[in-house]
């Protein structure tokens, strides 16, 4: 049986994955002081390693990123992507059913006190079947011009769903809150 | 036949695009309305204060000068507006510049007290210019006022009675407290609950008619 995928796919979900990643971590780097209550709130690290894991996690993103662009190392940087949101999703789950849900994800551009919903961990599992897409060996055809207008249009397309989703997630979090209220 | 689909692809990809990118658009407008139509307020959660009641007297000590006596009636008939702080707090950080262009607005009638515990203050209060204000340092005035949670406000008015108190992360929370202090209603709880009311009555009517 043969598994390879053709390169124009895995490109292009790598590629998405990647920036994907890239902006997260750009996040964190831009508001360190931020990222790290909010990894304090999560209560997963001792408190005592937050300070350098509020420097691991956006560099490891962004290694991440580095891996995926190249065809050679894609498969490697894929896997690493699938283990870091799978992390997450466990953070996010071992939250949720510790009744934490009200913390601050963390996890998005849509502003501050995005609360934990099993919306991020179903966003999780569509980012690990992009991140396995990409991990799978593709086939050597060779990418011509026009995949390559392809593959920046696909993943562009798919950073705006994905920013989209993002905000529509927390906006159904401040409809509930909205309606609790009222 | 090629150039064709070529060219329908291309076509296709820039009306995915855009219609991905007005997706984007619309989400994010949804949000900011949900912001907007929520009503804000400084949530209000004490064991010791209660609105209309004396407000604590405490004699706090201030950073710099002399000790500044708090509560009580004042015989300018001004009003305080003490803010808890913490040096180590970053929300309480993002609300320092909306404190300022409310005291300015608000210094007719109102004195803006930054009040904390704890040391390393004067550093942030270099760093975030708060030497023209009143800034106290004192443990006794946030047991007495029952701060469990920063950044957190009270409102003392002029005959020295409490007016308003509570959770402020925003600026919109801040001047929740001067509206209850205009409309005489106690904390968000208070008019969510009296508007609720408005509104089932209003129901109940609409369906009879």
């Amino acid at each position: 049986m043969n598994l390879a995928v053709d390169p124009l796919i895995s490109a292009s979900a790598g590629l998405l994955v990647g920036l994907i990643l890239v902006g997260a971590a750009s996040h964190k780097w831009t508001s360190k002081y931020e990222f790290r209550s909010v990894l304090s709130a999560y209560r997963v690290l001792p408190e005592s390693s937050l300070d350098v894991a509020s420097v691991i996690v956006p560099a490891t993103e962004s290694l991440i990123f580095g891996l995926l662009l190249w065809p050679t190392t894609r498969v490697f940087g894929a896997m690493a992507a699938v283990a870091l949101f799978t992390l997450y999703s466990a953070a996010i789950g071992l939250n949720i059913s510790r009744g934490r849900s009200e913390i601050d994800c963390g996890c998005s551009w849509a502003g501050h006190g995005q609360s934990l919903s099993a919306w991020l961990i179903a966003r999780n599992g569509v980012l690990i079947a992009l991140a396995t897409v990409a991990a799978f060996a593709s086939s050597d055809r060779a990418l011509g011009v026009l995949d390559v207008v392809v593959v920046l249009a696909a993943a562009a397309c798919g950073l705006l769903f994905y920013h989209a989703a993002d905000r529509l997630i927390a906006n159904g979090a401040k409809l509930r809150t909205l309606r609790s209220a009222t | 036949m090629n150039e064709l689909l070529i060219v329908a692809v291309g076509l296709l990809w820039v009306l995915v695009l855009v219609l991905a990118a007005l997706l984007f658009a619309l989400a994010r407008q949804v949000g900011v309305l949900y912001e907007r139509v929520a009503p804000a307020g400084a949530l209000a959660m004490n064991q010791h204060l209660v609105v209309g009641d004396d407000a604590p007297v405490v004699q706090a000590d201030r950073l710099r000068g002399e000790p500044l006596v708090i509560g009580g009636a004042s015989s300018a008939g001004r009003s305080t507006l003490l803010f808890f702080l913490s040096p180590t707090c970053p929300v309480c950080e993002t609300l320092l510049p909306a404190l300022k262009s409310i005291a300015s607005r608000e210094g007719s009638w109102c004195d803006l007290v930054f009040a904390s515990d704890g040391g390393g203050h004067e550093p942030f209060v270099a760093d975030h210019r708060l030497e023209a204000y009143s800034y106290v340092v004192s443990q006794e005035l946030g047991v007495l006022y029952g701060v469990s949670k920063l950044p957190y406000a009270a409102l003392v008015d002029e005959v020295g009675k409490i007016a308003g108190f509570g959770l402020v992360s925003s600026r919109e929370h801040i001047e929740s407290l001067f509206e209850a202090k205009e409309r005489g209603v106690e904390s968000i709880q208070a008019y969510l609950s009296i508007r609720n009311a408005e509104t089932a009555v209003a129901g109940a009517t609409g369906s009879e008619s």
